[in-house]
């Protein structure tokens, strides 16, 4: 990759990315979920990163396919590892960044025996993150955007304001009652995305120095761009979220007098 | 080849799949498996399992589909041989890194790619298979369509959910219990957040609960498209329910299999099964895309019932007495029915109930108890007592 950052911007740019030194990517309109701004395939910069999040099914994919037989572009950054077996033998940068899936070190480099980069899962300990980017390369850390935490292929915001003949909307914000957590739905066709309803925001992480970091500014404002980008660089979102950065999860229960792992 | 696929929680539950019709099973280790809160099997058991399994001809695979952590990957691949010592069938897996593990040290275990790994297109099963998978488990969320050109353009085994609880999420693609709970889902923690309501802005409260998934209906369809196994949810689950599930499916490939299926066998089987689980289900997203009737909003209505009144432990064919362990309250006048792999369900009105002693009682209300029964028609170990609901 030519630049640190790979950016999603905040609606199309008017301004050039090599001068910021940074990559542009592009979530493409109809392959991806949980975005409030999609780009059309024929719009997007050839110089630029695409972006596809949805598990794909065979017709989807099969589309994708007839598109990329068209259109080309810098890299693809994909969760779907379909894709892989579509754009192979193309000289796409292949990023392979799964919301969940790339939790060890072990994960992480069998990935890269295949891909041209593997963005870290943003589910793992600063820690984890420190030792994966220590010892590979070609690793990517999501440093700033939505957190998600849950793809459903439902339509789970109409399925539930039909059901209560509410207002139709494809955006909800929900509170777990206990915790009084609260989340951030955004629905398409293709499913809905649970999201913290703060962004996550580890600029902490640039210390470690990882080949390349992910931002994304989908929630971003329509503003201007280089404003945007140099606020960002210059300070810390006040209402953000540090992820699991400093949270480590167990999966088992403590068992009296025993061990918890 | 046509399987059917059982969940077992423990030895008991495996023997008791095999007995009603599982043509395999699949088992969790006590490591490197989902549901990591459940018995699941030490390594002993395992062995065990597969003795068992292989002296009645039957398969056991093993779970292996956690998503790994650094701390995780400690003894994992001495765990792998280990299961390849004793020819567990094969191994369910959603880690890369795992499934190249195996193939890279050519450990000999027979690798089949877990639900979890999201597969619903053809270009991601081919990227598996050329790392050694043999066998795909798709993504709940596939269609007929996705089921038939998978298999079309692959080959590939393809085994299939058919029945029992889902994900709201793709599975795997969640990590709300994490956030919530600190259980990590993907690790065998999952906390089932998604069964859990939510408070909107003065709107009524938010739920994204799915109902339970049951392709009784579809079982032809999906033979004909080429699904070779065709998998139960639940290794939490009881006896009663993985007897009755199992030998519902069974009788219904069997069925199949002989061109002797009706429309009324599978209304019959439906309402068994419908009656068993304690939540409503549908065929989700095989051949229409779930809508608002698919999820719970209103809490889930579980309505559990008492039906399983009793496990046949002997039968006394000179006395004609069958010997029951209860599960359940029942008495004298009611209406009855016994089933088993080996026996055509039948009624029964209980005229007369002996204790232990084989003393005349009038009812049974303690859990556990040992009593008799007057049964002229041969019952054998192992086959059920439940209370007649439905009429074939």
């Amino acid at each position: 990759m030519k630049n640190k950052y790979l950016v999603i911007p905040n609606g199309m740019p008017s301004v050039d990315s090599k001068s910021l030194e940074i990559n542009f990517l592009f979530p493409v309109k109809g392959f991806c979920v949980g975005f409030t701004r999609e780009y059309e395939i024929e719009k997007i910069p050839k110089e630029a990163y695409i972006y596809i999040n949805r598990i794909l099914d065979q017709k989807s994919i099969e589309a994708l396919k007839e598109k990329l037989k068209i259109y080309s572009f810098e890299g693809v950054v994909f969760e779907d590892l379909g894709i892989y077996e579509l754009i192979k033998d193309t000289k796409m940068k292949k990023i392979f960044f799964a919301s969940h899936a790339s939790c060890s070190l072990k994960t992480v480099e069998t990935y890269l025996r295949f891909m041209d980069g593997v963005i870290l899962s943003p589910d793992i300990t600063e820690e984890e993150i420190t030792n994966i980017t220590h010892s590979l390369n070609r690793v990517g850390v999501y440093l700033y955007g939505p957190l998600p935490y849950m793809y459903s292929r439902r339509h789970l915001v109409k399925n539930y304001q039909t059901y209560y003949e509410l207002e139709s909307n494809t955006y909800l914000t929900i509170q777990e009652m206990q915790t009084k957590k609260k989340f951030v739905l955004i629905e398409n066709e293709y499913g809905t995305v649970v999201f913290d309803e703060k962004v996550l925001d580890v600029k902490e992480l640039l210390k470690v120095n990882a080949h390349f970091y992910l931002v994304n500014f989908d929630w971003e404002e329509d503003r201007d761009f280089k404003t945007l980008w140099s606020e960002f660089q210059n300070q810390k979102n006040t209402n953000s979220t540090m992820g699991f950065t400093h949270q480590k999860t167990i999966y088992r229960l403590p068992v009296k007098g025993g061990d918890s792992k | 080849m046509i399987e059917l696929l059982a969940p077992a929680g423990d030895l008991e539950k495996l023997k008791f799949a095999f007995h009603y019709g599982a043509d395999a099973v699949y088992i969790g280790g006590q490591n490197f498996s989902l549901r990591a809160n459940a018995k699941n099997f030490s390594l002993k058991e395992i062995e065990e399992a597969t003795i068992y399994a292989h002296s009645i001809g039957k398969k056991v695979y093993v779970t292996v589909n956690i998503i790994l952590h650094d701390e995780d990957v400690k003894g994992l691949k001495e765990y792998l041989i280990e299961l390849s010592k004793y020819h567990v069938d094969a191994v369910i897996v959603s880690d890369i890194y795992i499934v190249c593990l195996i193939h890279d040290l050519k450990i000999p275990l027979e690798v089949h790619l877990s639900t979890q790994a999201s597969v619903l297109n053809s270009y991601a099963a081919e990227f598996y298979k050329s790392l050694g998978v043999k066998r795909i488990v798709l993504a709940r969320e596939s269609t007929k369509e996705d089921i038939k050109r998978i298999k079309e353009e692959t080959g590939l085994e393809l085994e299939c959910f058919v029945h029992g609880a889902m994900c709201t999420s793709i599975s795997g693609r969640c990590v709300l219990s994490n956030v919530i709970t600190n259980r990590d889902a993907n690790r065998g923690g999952c906390a089932q957040i998604c069964r859990w309501t939510f408070d909107t802005d003065g709107k009524p409260d938010f739920s994204m609960t799915s109902k339970d998934l049951n392709m009784i209906t579809h079982m032809k369809e999906m033979m004909d498209l080429g699904v070779n196994s065709f998998k139960v949810e639940g290794r939490m689950r009881g006896i009663y329910y993985i007897a009755t599930v199992i030998l519902s499916y069974h009788r219904l490939i069997q069925k199949i299999k002989t061109n002797s299926l009706t429309d009324k066998d599978t209304a019959y089987y439906l309402k068994v099964l419908n009656r068993c689980a304690n939540r409503e289900s549908s065929p989700q997203f095989f051949s229409k895309f779930p809508t608002e009737k698919e999820q719970y909003f209103l809490g889930r209505k579980e309505e559990s019932n008492q039906d399983f009144l009793g496990l046949v432990t002997n039968y006394e064919q000179d006395a004609g007495l069958v010997q029951i362990e209860s599960r359940n309250y029942f008495k004298i006048g009611d209406v009855v029915e016994f089933f088993g792999p080996n026996i055509e369900t039948f009624s029964y009105t209980i005229h007369k109930i002996l204790n232990d002693s084989k003393e005349d009682i009038e009812i049974v209300n303690h859990p556990g108890s040992i009593i008799y029964l007057p049964v002229s028609s041969p019952l054998q170990k192992y086959d059920m007592m439940r209370l007649k609901v439905i009429d074939k």
